[in-house]
């Protein structure tokens, strides 16, 4: 089970938090698998404003290999750093196919 | 040479017309005589340093005199605007420079709101400003027109009486047809850690500027005159739009910037264990201070003359309104940072209410938290004691204690003394010599943000070389924050003009990093660009050289290539560099506190970090390489015989 917090700008679309029923194996994993369930949050999640944080620790790199692991707490956290309509868009492509998630929305 | 005669040699050798459209007069003004004298910036200084902060170093680089001391009246304090300020969209600063009573190195210091748009509006670039007034001395430019007023009545006012006091004689109206720069009590007194207040928020903060202003007994400079058009070569507007989207449409502009502000930045930080508290002897904090803990005390968004970020966030602490410090503008992420974890206090309203205390008291925060911050982390070791501070206890996260600091510190009463005295009171006898051992500073200045950087060593590198000291908005690769940039390493790469290590903690390549930010910075700041909107800074995609480019020429009728103003950027800091040789700086000063080699970061994935001491050095030798810069950190020949003829010396 993994837990993701998503930050205020994001609450209409995604709510404040999801929990995932079954644990992606990384961030890119996971990208993916929130993607199938709002669809366009990976694109969205592109933007270099996102930066992520697995259980209150920032990564700076390396980030979509970044291993997860059942009970993690993965949060979206926006930086003022970074961030445009220009910027390109395949540094973050979907790489996994995931489907089997479930997702229990606990608040929106 | 006496100050008058040294400005009497540089008139001789400057035009007394304007170089370009919409060029404005430099104006020497003799605060003992009540004389001005007009000309203008030379062509060449123009090509080579363009504008703004850049001519600002050509003016002290030409009247410095450092067989004197920085309060003494011959020290000119200089203002100067950017070609585009207050005609681009965002482009709204000025610089302030002198010598730093405080750093002891430059001071160059940064400001927007209005005064630097408003001097132009009065046909003006730069102030220079020396001699000291016979009595307490306002001075008033009324459509180009100068008046030395007796100040004496605003003596003891701090910014919000004051603000007040003038709006109510002089009739004028803020942000219509009205601006000033002034100084509180702090600058009265000569505290070093006092800033001159552009705005009930806005002041050019860095290095003591409030005290060099009240050495030359100047209580404030307001201006009056109607917001006009400038005659350019080509129209202008066009492209703005071109701008303004641009800053419109970037993401950390919409979702960050307009809605919260620069306090955005505090949860990062401290989730990466980047957060200094306690005089950096932690490197995290609660999350009670998170900027989403501030929404409920934000009314609004203000900003700048013709800005259309408005980043700068009010705030509104529901007190009654009898309370002088209920409301106001802020705080920055500096000022959340410095005054919150810095100082061990852990919930947001006492940083809000300090930090409308500090806008009135006209302080740098940035300067005034470490000032304190320090004393704190010395009296918890035991190096001082109550019998140094007047039998004050100094306790991490007393806010009351904090706030009756404040005041005492703006008259210099009791332990506000030694406070005052910043990161000289070692050097004033305050303190005892290991004291420096946790001093957090610079070239004598206390670092500017509350940033740990132990663990990004591009960070590391620019607080350690940034001209005016400790000081992140003169370089920081902010990008460096950024895991989707790191993990790009061929867009970084065109970024940055050369490979940066993907690692924020690598030390591969950083240099590169900090000179393409240090150039684009200067150049930004030369012509009046925000630091928060220019590229490189906060964005890849934000306003950078090209778009300078294209205003220069229509605004100036001045063609610049791409490489030319990469240059005046390079140029702009040899300048600095060559100003703060005079002044003493060598290689040695071009480094870190201790702390940061010798301790390890406290908290979070990289716990253990510290800055290695001979990589810095390789590092530290590679930047002085690619920015021509000799072995002490100077420009390197035939650079520097340019810069000398530049300058005219």
């Amino acid at each position: 089970m993994i837990t993701v917090r998503f930050p205020a700008m994001l609450h209409a679309r995604a709510g404040q938090e999801l929990t995932l029923d079954e644990s992606p194996s990384d961030i890119g994993s996971l990208l993916d698998a929130l993607d199938a369930h709002v669809p366009g949050l990976a694109r969205e999640l592109a933007d270099p404003i996102y930066n992520f944080a697995v259980n209150d620790e920032m990564l700076l790199h390396g980030v979509r290999n970044h291993p997860l692991e059942s009970g993690d707490v993965v949060e979206i956290v926006p930086t003022i750093s970074g961030g445009s309509h220009s910027f390109p868009r395949h540094s973050f492509p979907a790489l996994f196919d995931f489907r089997n998630c479930r997702f229990n929305r606990i608040s929106r | 040479m006496a100050i008058r005669d040294r400005v009497e040699r540089l008139l001789n050798e400057m035009p007394r017309e304007p170089q370009y459209a919409s060029q404005g007069s430099t104006v020497f003004i003799d605060l003992e005589r009540s004389e001005t004298r007009r000309a203008y910036t030379p062509l060449k200084v123009t090509r080579a340093l363009i504008g703004g902060r850049g001519a600002n170093m050509y003016y002290l680089f030409r009247l410095l005199d450092e067989t004197k001391t920085p309060l003494d009246p011959g020290i000119p304090l200089i203002f100067g605007s950017g070609p585009l300020t207050g005609l681009v969209p965002s482009a709204a600063r000025g610089n302030c420079t002198s010598w730093s009573p405080d750093s002891g190195v430059l001071m160059d210091c940064n400001a927007g709101d209005y005064f630097p748009s408003f001097i132009r509006m009065n046909g003006i670039d730069h102030l220079v400003i020396y001699g000291r007034a016979p009595a307490w001395t306002l001075l008033v430019i009324h459509e180009g027109r100068f008046e030395f007023r007796d100040a004496r009545p605003y003596v003891g006012l701090d910014n919000i009486d004051m603000r007040l006091s003038i709006e109510r004689d002089l009739g004028g109206v803020w942000a219509r047809n009205m601006s000033m720069v002034n100084i509180t009590r702090a600058g009265e007194n000569l505290v070093l850690t006092s800033g001159i207040m552009a705005g009930p928020k806005a002041i050019y903060a860095r290095g003591g500027p409030g005290a060099k202003m009240g050495s030359l007994r100047l209580k404030a400079i307001v201006t009056l005159s109607a917001i006009h058009e400038f005659p350019t070569p080509e129209p202008y507007k066009p492209y703005n739009r071109h701008i303004a989207g641009k800053l419109l449409g970037t993401s950390v502009v919409k979702a960050a910037l307009s809605t919260t502000g620069t306090p955005f930045l505090y949860r990062p930080s401290r989730l990466l264990g980047a957060m200094g508290a306690k005089n950096n002897q932690e490197t995290t904090w609660t999350e009670r201070l998170d900027a989403s803990n501030i929404d409920p005390y934000r009314p609004g968004m203000e900003g700048c003359f013709r800005c259309p970020v408005n980043c700068r966030p009010l705030n509104d602490l529901h007190t009654l309104p009898s309370d002088k410090y209920g409301r106001g503008d802020g705080p920055e992420y500096v000022t959340l940072g410095k005054f919150g974890p810095n100082l061990g206090i852990d919930t947001v309203e006492p940083v809000i209410r300090l930090n409308n205390i500090c806008n009135d008291l006209g302080f740098d925060t940035a300067s005034m938290g470490s000032s304190i911050a320090w004393a704190f982390e010395l009296f918890q070791r035991g190096i001082i004691t109550k019998a140094h501070t007047g039998g004050l206890e100094l306790q991490w996260g007393d806010a009351a204690l904090v706030e009756q600091l404040l005041f005492m510190t703006a008259t210099r009463e009791g332990f506000g003394n030694v406070l005052a005295d910043s990161a000289r009171a070692v050097e004033k006898g305050h303190y005892p010599a290991e004291a420096l051992k946790y001093r957090m500073a610079v070239k004598g200045l206390w670092q500017s943000d509350p940033h740990d950087a132990r663990i990004l060593k591009a960070f590391a590198l620019g607080l350690a070389v940034a001209t005016r000291g400790m000081d992140h908005l003169r370089n920081r690769v902010t990008l460096e924050i950024n895991a989707k940039i790191n993990d790009d390493p061929a867009f970084k790469e065109r970024l940055y003009g050369g490979p940066v290590s993907a690692e924020p903690n690598g030390y591969a390549g950083k240099e590169q990093a900090v000179r393409a930010c240090e150039n684009i910075f200067a150049v930004g700041d030369a012509v009046g660009m925000c630091r928060f909107t220019t590229k490189l800074f906060n964005s890849p995609s934000l306003p950078g050289m090209e778009e300078f480019q294209k205003q220069l020429a229509n605004v100036t009728g001045l063609q610049f290539t791409l490489e030319e103003l990469d240059r005046a950027g390079l140029n702009i800091t040899g300048v600095e560099r060559m100003i703060n040789h005079r002044l003493g700086v060598r290689r040695k000063d071009d480094t870190l506190p201790d702390r940061w080699f010798d301790e390890p970061n406290t908290a979070g994935p990289f716990k253990g970090e510290r800055i290695d001491r001979d990589e810095f050095d390789r590092m530290l030798s590679r930047f002085y390489d690619i920015s021509q810069l000799t072995d002490e950190g100077v420009p390197r020949e035939p650079w520097k015989t340019e810069l000398m003829e530049m300058v005219g010396t």
